[in-house]
């Protein structure tokens, strides 16, 4: 039975003019990074472009498949222009910009996004489209790394040298440059006497 | 005109391909692999031992009240001796992604005997959830609840689990995790004082692989449903998920036309 429906899947597209090949979905924000979105914490949004591009026997009406897609995390991703579908021909991409908000209180984690396409020709629903997916990274830690150190002294001053990192410091700054030296993005110093 | 006709022979080809993967063309019989785990595994714990119906030996580890497999599994029939379908990517683009039927995979289509013997297999979750039982006699796949129970158990009275309810634990998967960098990458916080010894297999959806050295991701025999959403019915299974980065153990849902590995229970 099994078999049989993949077939007819198959002989469906074949009907349709579709292949798998047809469309391509890709997150160009996480190619340098193995999939992985940079870092953030919880409770705070951040985007990313998924781009859905027609390389053969177009036009096709696509959207992100947001039932198949996200998860049980679905609710951490809103998707611009409500998700409405957008009639791409041959050569053009569409793009759907994500904005991802892990709740408030969301624990370290690696969380798996799959992000699928939906897809319509000549009104027909088709399917067998590649899909995607990225990662999020939750990382609410603090540095655990944090060195402090006289640099010069006179009689009215004192010059400190403040580092701090963690196991996670690398991956921020390579990923994202514009978080800051070593992922840090904001030091506070407090005086006390 | 040549261009149809040429796409049409693709795709017949394609079926033929799909058909023949499977009916499977070999009717082989059941066998084990061949290769070595090279698996670090907790020493200072006692280790059992299980085979499936090809003959690969695992070990096993109790774990409070439960016994669970201490490798990912690597069987290529079913327990009533079915093949399961080997799907690599030479299958075709986009097939994996189609299949409504079981089938496994190895990360990157390796056929290296000690790769597999560490990383196990990759399976579908068709495969899962297949009646004719991925897991051998006496065992079968672990359902949400058996993850939970193991995952409390785990935790120890840390509490380490996340507030919104999503059953994600801070704690809990490094004390899972193999110890060390032979398979993870750093930082891996581990000390694997359970003895599960997760690894690292990676994943694949559609036609890509992801992850290996970096993620553990281990189906669950539960379906994931939402009422208000129809369309999902039997598409999608509860996972459980370790990383190198934390500590944490994640559940989440994942469409079942991913190919994760498996973990099997004893049936007590």
């Amino acid at each position: 039975m099994n078999k049989k429906w993949n077939g007819a899947v198959l002989l469906l597209c074949m009907a349709l003019g579709a292949t798998a090949q047809d469309l391509t979905i890709t997150i160009p924000k996480t190619d340098s990074t193995a999939y992985k979105c940079y870092p953030v914490k919880a409770n705070t949004v951040f985007g990313l472009r998924s781009q859905i591009a027609c390389n053969a026997n177009g036009p096709f009406s696509v959207n992100i498949d947001r039932d198949m897609s996200f998860g049980s995390l679905g609710s951490w991703v809103s998707i611009s222009y409500n998700n409405n579908p957008i009639t791409i021909s041959t050569g053009e991409t569409a793009i759907f910009d994500l904005a991802v908000q892990p709740p408030a209180g969301t624990t370290d984690y690696e969380y798996d996004m799959p992000v699928n396409i939906k897809a319509y020709k000549n009104g027909s629903s088709v399917s067998g489209f590649a899909p995607a997916q990225f990662v999020v990274i939750v990382d609410n830690t603090p540095p655990t790394d944090i060195a402090l150190s006289k640099r010069s002294a006179s009689s009215q001053s004192v010059t400190l040298n403040f580092d701090a990192f963690d196991v996670m410091s690398k991956k921020y700054t390579d990923v994202n440059p514009d978080v800051g030296r070593k992922g840090i993005k904001q030091f506070t110093l407090a005086l006390k006497d | 005109m040549l261009h149809i006709s040429t796409r049409i022979v693709i795709h017949l080809l394609s079926i033929s391909a799909m058909l023949c993967l499977g009916a499977g063309c070999r009717r082989d019989d059941p066998q084990p692999r061949p290769g070595q785990t090279t698996a670090v595994f907790n020493p200072n714990l006692t280790y059992g031992t299980m085979t499936d119906i090809d003959g690969n030996e695992y070990r096993t580890i109790e774990i409070g009240h439960q016994v669970w497999m201490a490798e990912n599994l690597r069987v290529t029939h079913y327990r009533n001796g079915d093949p399961i379908p080997h799907m690599p990517l030479s299958a075709g683009q986009g097939i994996f992604h189609l299949q409504t039927q079981g089938v496994y995979c190895a990360y990157d289509d390796t056929t290296h005997p000690d790769s597999i013997a560490t990383y196990g297999l990759l399976y579908n979750g068709y495969a899962v959830v297949d009646e004719r039982g991925l897991c051998p006699d006496g065992w079968r796949v672990p359902s949400d609840e058996d993850w939970t129970a193991l995952v409390s158990h785990l935790d120890n009275g840390d509490n380490a689990f996340d507030p919104n309810g999503t059953g994600t634990n801070g704690v809990v998967g490094g004390r899972m995790k193999e110890v060390g960098y032979r398979h993870w990458n750093a930082p891996n916080p581990a000390d694997n004082s359970s003895g599960f010894t997760a690894l690292p297999s990676g994943n694949r959806y559609g036609d890509t692989y992801y992850y290996k050295n970096e993620r553990a991701l281990f189906w669950t025999s539960t379906e994931y449903y939402v009422d208000t959403i129809p369309d999902i019915k039997g598409k999608i299974l509860w996972m459980r998920g370790i990383g190198s980065l934390f500590p944490s153990i994640g559940r989440q849902a994942y469409p079942k036309d991913a190919g994760k590995c498996v973990r099997c229970i004893r049936n007590d």
